[in-house]
């Protein structure tokens, strides 16, 4: 009899909230705000795609076949046999990380969920360390070990006295193994979640009926565990697309062509044009994954089972196999975590790259040159940390307001706000930085070469992001305890700072946090739109070697980054303790790294 | 003298009428409790007083200021109207004190300091919650919670306090207690107060007077007692206690109104002269006033014959249930009296209370 709580029993036509001119003033506003930062770079992009295309014929293909210099950019690009090439390695290299992403973390995630391994807190921590570090510093240290005169091949030589190996570290091969170790955590989180979530009953039961244990893994785990599969392989695929410093640094010196590395060269070459175009090429392929990916994330929610059951007996016991399965899985996250972060420690240390490891070549020289106030890295630092800061701000109040706004007026506009802003995270990060050339360019009052492209572009970025953390403590935020707030004698703003803003504001901090990590590791944006004296921490690391510093100094740089990163981490995660009680911390965190959306 | 007039308020979601032109008078001092199945409209009507929610038609005025009037266009924020409410979910807020929370409405009307903590002092004490004024909410069960938010609507000292079904998520004998708790405090400070539930039994413990409502409209107002003994409609007769009905036959006059087939149950005295408006009467027939009667024990004509189809052992008494007629009676009798299921009984009423004009609609 009793009515199914009050929740939402206060909703419509309420008069709790702001008047109603000026809820509609405010989504006017937002809506001209959003509509000029966000929707008109991509219409600049699409328009000049169509325009006129360039003289870019690419070094990979034959001499720009099919480019007459007249047509639309768009129809000159799709005759190139070029881009075809590039799109079909992008698309084998996404497939192959994605198959090989799907195997690693879902083997490491059932063991974790359904077996008695005895280790899992450590074994949670390898993957979570191997999604932190950027991939493009994944790379570098890919090249150190495997490169020529790398770790691999001194270690070679010392033990076995073999100079000479045949793995070629500049490959295609390379990047999909360098995108796998950053992206299987992707995976692995995501179904060790869904694995957790699953009714333990329904796999006994199965077994109680007299299946296997093979037999019940095939017929009633894997077909639950489906939508999360594709859901989350989905994501791994165009994350995969969508990296351009992994290709750059993997991929280009052994001439092997990605569209990011495309769009990237037609930029080098100031095709504009041929760049916009490669771009919506790219974008069309995002936004079909995206959507999908939709698709299955709302059949995998369907399919959740909300009891979280921990305890209770495994369902299969590994009794001896426990230590050499052990031994695989620390192996395995040894390899991938702390190899790669060693390698990059010891160089860093070093004088110079390639130098034999003698205590005498040994330094401290490295960091001291990039901690200088007045080198170059503290300005790279100091440029990073203030566009990420300021458009961490402006994202914090265009996303946060647009979320509430479409929450609390539930109207059609407030609805097309909120799909507006959360539009471009489909768009790889490159392709941001593409739409921002070609819109704040041709623009005639110029930001264009002013910081504020690359602020604009990031809070762009970071307005999604900022959306989904707040969007879901808004959706979740009673509204009795505004009703409460409004009856005890608070104005609509009263009760909006002291009720509504309390309850969102660890997603606000969250966010923020993110954000800024995110512009602390970011590279291609600022990479395509930096002048002078606005170099990024992104922009110097991917840049160092080719400014005669060596890979000492890159190293150090990238093992500076990755302790910033650490520490920002460890905030976060410290944030959502305190919010969430134990058990819910661990998933609200895993759902804050997902926005880690760079590269 | 009325505290609260609600006139002709009405509010349609869609097509949906939630509440459909109630008027209620409240007195100054009275507890109201506003009684209906879960959907029958009284949380809208609540928010609606509230402002929580827009009414579309009516008038509302509250101790001679009107706060809502569709045709004056007045329509005070709900911060304006000086009402206190304890929500069903409490709604206290998770990030503040216990002290926080209760001290929140005096602080949004910028009271000084020291009055704030006197205040609260004394609430903390009505409510006895001294010891828990700097915990969270999170930390408290259910019943503590319920009297935080009782105490948040009180502090402000309101001129009308709103319940919201507040003890439907108390267990039974925590609500039992706190029903005589909010009398008591109540009746001590003399509030105003309409309090929605859909427990009658609640609403007859606590309340100065009853509301039923049903399907959005207001069926029938009045003393518990009133509403028990004398239901204006089936609807009221039913929903307030476990209750029979029969149906008499379609006639003018109500002296030939009691059905022919239950005569010789009888009808429990007179029943009065005067004149059905239209359409058949019904007959409430309170569990209590049936008597059973072992077969051999009446004279042929004297009682009614039924067979007890279910018996159900209630402790102070035992709740059976007879097929009589047409239909199944239930006779609440006392443990002494022992039927077994099968027999066929006698039945007698001792009295029945005629519905004229109800709804007659039957399924």
């Amino acid at each position: 009899m009793s009515c199914p709580s009050g929740k939402t029993k206060y909703v419509r036509n309420s008069n709790l909230f702001p008047a109603k001119y000026f809820i509609r003033g405010a989504i006017l506003l937002l809506g001209c705000f959003l509509g000029f930062f966000i929707l008109y770079p991509p219409c600049m992009l699409a328009i000049k795609s169509l325009g006129g295309g360039g003289s870019f014929g690419g070094y990979g293909s034959a001499a720009g076949a099919g480019h007459d210099g007249n047509g639309a950019a768009i129809a000159g690009i799709m005759r190139d046999p070029a881009t075809w090439k590039a799109f079909f390695t992008s698309l084998r290299a996404a497939f192959s990380v994605t198959i090989l992403s799907t195997a690693i973390g879902g083997c490491l995630a059932w063991i974790e969920v359904k077996t008695d391994f005895p280790f899992k807190r450590a074994m949670r921590f390898f993957p979570l360390l191997a999604f932190i570090i950027p991939p493009y510093i994944l790379g570098l240290a890919w090249l150190q070990f495997f490169g020529r005169n790398g770790y691999f091949e001194r270690l070679l030589t010392a033990i076995f006295q073999i100079g000479e190996y045949n793995l070629r570290y500049y490959s295609v091969g390379a990047v999909v193994a360098v995108m796998t170790l950053h992206l299987y955590p992707l995976m692995y989180m995501s179904l060790r979640n869904a694995l957790k979530q699953q009714d333990r009953n329904l796999e006994r039961a199965a077994l109680l009926s007299g299946a296997s244990l093979l037999v019940t893994v095939r017929a009633v785990t894997l077909p639950l565990l489906l939508p999360s599969v594709l859901s989350t392989g989905l994501l791994v695929f165009s994350r995969t697309m969508a990296n351009f410093t992994v290709p750059a640094l993997l991929a280009l010196p052994a001439r092997k062509d990605f569209l990011t590395t495309r769009i990237f060269s037609a930029l080098s070459g100031l095709d504009l044009a041929s760049a916009a175009a490669l771009s919506i090429l790219l974008v069309a392929v995002s936004t079909v994954l995206f959507r999908g990916q939709l698709v299955f994330m709302k059949k995998n929610l369907a399919a959740a089972h909300t009891g979280e059951d921990s305890d209770g007996r495994p369902l299969f016991l590994l009794g001896k196999k426990r230590y050499p399965v052990m031994t695989a899985v620390f192996l395995f996250a040894a390899l991938t975590t702390l190899l790669p972060l060693g390698t990059m420690l010891i160089s860093s240390f070093l004088k110079r790259w390639g130098l034999p490891l003698r205590p005498e070549y040994f330094t401290l020289e490295n960091y001291r040159q990039l901690l200088m106030l007045n080198g170059k890295a503290a300005m790279a630092f100091r440029n990073s940390v203030l566009y990420g800061v300021v458009a961490a701000a402006f994202a914090l109040i265009i996303g946060g307001s647009t979320a509430y706004l479409a929450h609390t007026a539930r109207t059609k506009a407030a609805g097309l706000l909120e799909a507006v802003a959360s539009w471009l995270m489909a768009f790889p990060n490159i392709v941001l930085a593409v739409a921002a050339i070609m819109a704040w360019n041709s623009l005639p009052v110029g930001i264009y070469g002013t910081p504020w492209v690359i602020i604009l572009t990031y809070m762009v970025l970071f307005i999604p992001i900022v959306m989904k953390q707040v969007s879901g403590l808004i959706q979740n935020h009673d509204r009795s305890l505004v009703a409460a707030a409004r009856l005890s004698g608070a104005s609509p703003l009263g009760s909006f700072v002291n009720v509504t803003l309390p309850a969102i504001a660890p997603g606000l901090k969250s966010g923020f946090l993110v954000c800024f990590l995110i512009a602390l590791r970011e590279i291609p944006i600022s990479l395509m739109l930096y002048s002078s004296g606005q170099e990024t921490l992104g922009v110097l690391l991917f840049g160092m070697q080719s400014q005669s510093y060596g890979l000492e100094m890159t190293s150090a740089l990238a093992m500076l980054i990755i302790v910033l990163i650490l520490a920002g981490n460890l905030l976060i995660k410290r944030g959502t303790k305190r919010i969430h009680n134990g058990k819910t911390a661990d998933k609200e965190y895993l759902q804050t790294l997902w926005n880690n959306k760079s590269g | 003298m009325e505290k609260l007039r609600i006139k002709n308020i009405s509010k349609h979601f869609g097509t949906t009428k939630a509440v459909d032109d109630c008027s209620i008078d409240v007195h100054d001092g009275e507890l109201l409790a506003v009684l209906g199945p879960s959907g029958c409209g009284k949380s809208t009507l609540l928010a609606s007083i509230a402002g929580v929610e827009n009414a579309d038609r009516g008038e509302i005025i509250l101790g001679g200021r009107c706060i809502y009037s569709k045709e004056r266009k007045i329509n005070l924020a709900p911060d304006q109207r000086n009402i206190g409410f304890v929500f069903q979910n409490y709604a206290l807020w998770p990030h503040m004190t216990v002290f926080d929370n209760i001290a929140f409405p005096l602080k949004m009307r910028r009271k000084p300091k020291a009055y704030i903590r006197k205040e609260v002092g004394r609430v903390l004490e009505l409510i006895r919650l001294e010891s828990k004024a700097f915990g969270h909410p999170r930390e408290l069960s259910g019943g503590e919670q319920q009297r935080v938010a009782l105490g948040r609507a009180l502090v402000m000292n309101p001129d009308l306090l709103l319940l919201d079904e507040p003890l439907s998520n108390l267990d039974a004998r925590l609500r039992e207690n706190m029903q005589l708790e909010i009398r008591k405090i109540q009746q001590e400070m003399y509030l105003t107060v309409v309090h929605v539930t859909h427990d009658q039994a609640e609403a007859m413990a606590m309340a100065d007077r009853i509301a039923v409502m049903h399907e959005g409209r207001i069926l029938q107002t009045g003393r518990p007692q009133e509403v028990y003994e004398k239901p204006a409609t089936e609807f009221v007769a039913e929903f307030v206690g476990t209750n029979n009905l029969i149906w008499g036959p379609a006639v003018r006059d109500l002296k030939a109104a009691f059905p022919k087939e239950y005569e010789a149950a009888g009808s429990g005295g007179r029943l009065g002269t005067g004149e059905v408006p239209q359409g058949r009467t019904a007959f409430v027939v309170r569990p209590e006033e049936i008597t059973l009667i072992k077969t051999g024990d009446f004279a042929r004509g004297t009682a009614g014959t039924g067979t007890i189809t279910n018996k159900v052992y209630r402790g102070a008494h035992i709740m059976y249930e007879i097929r009589c007629v047409d239909r199944v009676l239930r006779a609440q009798l006392h443990p002494g009296a022992a039927f077994n299921v099968g027999e066929t009984v006698g039945v007698r009423f001792h009295k029945t209370v005629p519905i004229v004009g109800g709804e007659l609609e039957r399924k």
